[in-house]
């Protein structure tokens, strides 16, 4: 029971962060910017403002406008674009989404890929060559910024070499390069803890009593040490949920990658309010209910956690 | 007799200790010296650089760095519009520096009083608190910032505003975590048996203990800013146009990329560089003031 009350609360604040995001992006977009004059153009007369101003409801007080907004929200709509003919903002959300999920996933999975066999190498093997390498790799990782590693991986390994396309979303070769570029931050960070966490965890007895009951070296490597080591991992994957989803922004910029980051810049720079609006509310509750559920999932990995002292 | 002992043991013992404590700063020097060089170069971009940074001189464009066949004129190289890329490659460190200086020491105070405040008094003002970095965390900061930086127009003032909101949280949910254990420590509880306050307790007891935590990530925090400048500058809302920052430096060479190698390694290995000295630091001042936070990042 008290696992379900968890849960409820942990959902309930996930719900009010949304709610205030959604307030906060509704205020930026309304109080700042002047959408009619840009809407009827540069030589629009008073009464084409007028008239869009109507129609668009901007006429109305402020927390009509507020008032509206949140009435369509809770019935899923999120307005229509005001560039491009109208159409739902939802609908251009849903369909790019799917590409930034697949970006995040695949850049997600590249990262636990290398990080953790590397990562383990490294710590079995201290000051060894892959220990050199693993390091090497992690610091080079944190440090380089993934707008400028996509852009010189485009150049060798598109432009150059032609392996995979410069950009846009067709085929698998097309999700490579932006998600290594996108994977390398949390690449070096998983890394990092996963080499120390089998440091710390390779001395401890358990370690010893495992090998002494002469269970095979893998075994005990990846049963009873990695099991252990993955722990901190799993919290920081938390974590990078909303670093990737930021980071996506930026790096769907870099290939042209159709997804809501670069619909987002788009839009903003063609001022179209409601599809920013929307994205961002989209985007900002998705990465909410991953926290949520990311806090709630500790109490199954680590018992010793319990749900106060999160 | 004692003394004689004295004298044949402390030699090697003191030589040893002095061994040791060198070897501990040795990790210290590059990092420190790289840094030097950076906020040097920053300081003194308008001095040390050869030529306007913006002096667009078209004869001279794409020209080669001196050792890939170019000339001393142009040691680095130029621009496709011919400008100098040593004197922009100084005038960015300079708006780097400037963000640094301006939004990790502006960022921890917020973060730590925020986190602070919210570990000590825990309950409803601490919940609240807590909800707000949440709100900080589920909102992509990039987002925000771009569209904040696309409605107010891209200024280094904004960049700095954006950057302080973008980073503060890194603070606040470290400082709380370290708040609260320290809290039910005994030196608290007996501060508050005398009749210490709040304010008293968090200043004198919880704020030197927590000293260290927010140094550390301080440090690591560097790299952070001055890489989500970059990227700020490379989506265009960043820096205004007219400045040289590494960013816009290399959203400027993507069209060259083919043609003029150096317009694009140079920004991106000078951030990579600064980037990287910030982390060792970082690292260095982890391991050596509290190994218990290698776990954090």
């Amino acid at each position: 029971m008290q696992f379900w009350n968890f849960l409820a609360l942990r959902l309930l604040q996930a719900f009010a962060v949304v709610f205030i995001v959604v307030t906060l992006v509704f205020l930026v977009s309304r109080l700042v910017g002047n959408p009619e004059q840009f809407l009827a153009g540069p030589d629009a007369t008073n009464e084409d403002i007028e008239g869009i101003k109507e129609r668009f409801g901007l006429n109305d007080s402020i927390l009509v406008q507020y008032g509206d907004f949140l009435g369509d929200l809770v019935q899923g709509d999120l307005g229509y674009s005001w560039v491009g003919g109208g159409v739902s903002t939802i609908d251009s959300i849903g369909d790019r989404a799917w590409n930034t999920f697949k970006l995040g996933a695949a850049a997600l999975v590249f990262a636990i890929a290398t990080a953790v066999p590397l990562g383990v190498a490294a710590a079995l093997r201290r000051g060894g060559a892959t220990d050199w390498l693993a390091r090497a790799l992690a610091v080079v990782g944190q440090a380089v910024p993934g707008f400028w590693l996509g852009l010189m991986m485009i150049f060798f390994f598109a432009v150059d070499l032609g392996w995979f396309p410069t950009g846009g979303a067709v085929g698998w070769r097309a999700l490579v390069l932006p998600a290594i570029s996108l994977g390398m931050l949390e690449m070096a960070a998983i890394m990092r803890l996963t080499r120390s966490g089998m440091i710390e965890v390779m001395d401890t007895d358990f370690i010893r009593t495992a090998r002494a009951k002469g269970l095979p070296e893998r075994t005990v490597v990846l049963r009873h040490g990695l099991r252990h080591a993955m722990l901190p991992v799993v919290t920081v994957l938390g974590l990078s949920l909303g670093r990737l989803i930021a980071g996506s922004v930026i790096i769907e910029v870099v290939f042209a990658w159709p997804g809501v980051g670069r619909l987002i810049i788009d839009s903003i720079v063609r001022s179209d309010y409601p599809m920013v609006q929307a994205a961002i509310i989209v985007l900002a509750a998705s990465i909410s209910l991953a926290n949520a559920l990311v806090d709630v999932s500790y109490r199954f990995i680590d018992p010793r956690i319990r749900a106060g002292s999160i | 007799m004692a003394q004689d002992a004295t004298a044949t043991l402390a030699p090697p013992v003191l030589e040893r200790r002095r061994r040791r404590n060198w070897r501990r700063y040795a990790g210290l020097s590059v990092p420190a010296t790289i840094a030097v060089v950076f906020i040097f170069c920053g300081a003194f971009a308008g001095l040390l650089s050869p030529d306007d940074p913006n002096f667009i001189s078209l004869a001279e464009r794409l020209q080669p760095p001196v050792f890939d066949g170019g000339s001393w004129d142009h040691p680095l190289g130029t621009d496709d519009l011919g400008r100098d890329i040593l004197s922009r490659i100084l005038h960015g460190a300079q708006v780097s520096l400037i963000v640094v200086l301006a939004v990790v020491p502006g960022a921890a105070v917020i973060g730590t009083t925020i986190g602070l405040v919210a570990g000590w008094r825990g309950g409803l003002v601490g919940n609240l608190l807590m909800r707000l970095t949440d709100i900080q965390l589920a909102l992509p900061s990039i987002l925000f910032a771009v569209l904040l930086g696309s409605i107010f127009g891209p200024s280094l003032r904004n960049v700095i505003i954006i950057l302080l909101l973008w980073t503060w949280s890194a603070y606040s949910r470290l400082v709380r975590a370290e708040a609260i254990s320290l809290r039910e420590r005994d030196f608290v509880t007996a501060s508050r048996a005398v009749g210490a306050g709040g304010v008293w307790i968090m200043r004198k007891h919880l704020l030197p203990n927590l000293l260290n935590t927010v140094v550390i990530v301080m440090t690591l925090e560097v790299a952070i800013v001055i890489l989500a400048e970059a990227a700020l500058s490379f989506l265009g809302v960043g820096v205004p146009a007219g400045t040289a920052s590494w960013g816009r430096m290399i959203t400027e060479a993507r069209t060259f990329m083919v043609q003029a190698w150096w317009m694009i390694w140079l920004p991106g290995i000078a951030l990579m560089v600064v980037a990287f000295t910030g982390n060792l630091m970082g690292d260095w001042l982890r391991d050596a003031l509290d190994p218990r936070l290698r776990n954090v990042r």
